[in-house]
């Protein structure tokens, strides 16, 4: 990810606006929170992007800082990338910052498009459950268009990325600083890097919000550590069966096999095979949500219900992720408190 | 919005984006910041 100013600067230019905030984001700019990876972002404005003017000539004008990258949504007039942190609570400070800095909203805004970077590529199969578990589990359902995932890279020659939710990198710039947790036999072991040189999942969420990055964060975590060996392997594994199981029990397991991502696979090249796919889930999705509507009250407890309930696939995927979100935070705790998780 | 128009029948809306009926809406967090610091006032000597 190419930004050419630095974080420092970015810093000093906010800090007049939320200067609390801002100390927090330089204190653990680089803290990883039980084991979870990094967070990278990038903002679109689908505007004009005025409310950026200021920020961007501050950190050293559009030619410096964003005619760098080629890369941008089709519709954005600018796309800001922002320098990663260490964990998606530091995210969404940072994001916070900057709303205190140009005076508008970034989160739910559906002018500016968030699209969340995690580190290390994933599979075609682990690329289906990020974007579906991402769908589901977001605060807001999303109709789309194929346009609406047009990106500058869709057709590029060189890195063609399709129109798709999730995205690989072009091997731009990669910021491998951030800790990495490591099964080493039976204990963990904290590498201070993390384990590829280049490369990332990136997910366009559009009007994004809060917690989007954090579901987008525990999702990658689980699926790269479950492919790339790291300490959540285990839990990452077991995660997939049972987001597998999840879909199976909806008839939806089949889009698992839609291109969710574009690979050098020529097969994943398929744009309107993953948007047939992502159709069928919005329409099941939006169905769902019609079915808990006239139902009313009835789901005002859905966190008490275990997982493998028959009570809809939405509620099931937030219990599902909230699972998955205790367990780590809990086994990561027994090993501060010297035992095995 | 997208309008979807059938010959003879009204327009139907369909919105392009949904709450999802099942996650609990967070409160919006409270702003954080400290309010600026009210100047430090210096009594005036008593003669």
């Amino acid at each position: 990810m190419s930004y050419r100013y630095s974080f420092e600067d970015l810093l000093a230019l906010l800090h007049g606006h939320a200067p609390a905030k801002v100390d927090a984001v330089a204190l653990h700019r680089r803290r990883v929170e039980h084991g979870h990876l990094s967070v990278g972002l990038k903002i679109h404005c689908l505007g004009d992007g005025s409310q950026f003017s200021t920020l961007v000539e501050g950190l050293g004008g559009a030619q410096k800082i964003l005619d760098v990258n080629y890369y941008k949504h089709s519709h954005a007039s600018l796309c800001l990338v922002l320098p990663p942190v260490g964990s998606a609570r530091s995210a969404i400070l940072l994001l916070e910052c900057i709303e205190h800095f140009i005076g508008s909203a970034l989160f739910s805004n559906p002018e500016i498009q968030i699209q969340v970077c995690s580190p290390g590529r994933l599979g075609a199969r682990r690329s289906a459950l990020l974007a579906i578990g991402f769908y589901l589990g977001s605060d807001t359902l999303r109709r789309y268009t194929l346009g609406d995932l047009a990106t500058s890279f869709a057709e590029n020659h060189r890195y063609p990325r399709g129109r798709r939710l999730v995205l690989y990198d072009a091997e731009g710039d990669f910021d491998r600083n951030f800790d990495w947790w490591k099964e080493s036999g039976k204990h963990r072991l904290v590498e201070p890097q993390l384990p590829f040189e280049n490369g990332r999942s990136d997910l366009l969420t559009g009007s994004g919000s809060r917690l989007d990055i954090e579901n987008i964060n525990l999702l990658a975590t689980l699926l790269v550590h479950a492919q790339y060996q790291g300490y959540w392997n285990q839990l990452g594994m077991q995660f997939q069966e049972e987001m597998e199981a999840l879909l199976e029990r909806h008839v939806l397991n089949g889009l698992v096999d839609a291109p969710w991502v574009r690979t050098d696979d020529p097969e994943s090249e398929d744009d309107d095979g993953f948007f047939a796919a992502l159709q069928e889930l919005v329409a099941y999705a939006f169905e769902e949500s019609v079915r808990i509507k006239k139902k009313g009250g009835l789901f005002s407890g859905w966190h008490e219900i275990p997982v493998r309930s028959s009570h809809g696939i939405l509620q099931e995927v937030q219990s599902l992720l909230q699972k998955y979100r205790s367990e780590v935070v809990r086994q990561s705790r027994l090993l501060d408190q010297g035992g095995r998780a | 919005m997208i309008r979807a128009h059938q010959p003879g029948s009204e327009p139907i809306d369909i919105p392009e984006t949904i709450p999802n009926p099942v996650v609990v809406p967070k409160p919006t967090p409270t702003p954080t910041e400290p309010a600026p610091k009210e100047p430090v006032r210096i009594p005036e000597k008593v003669p």
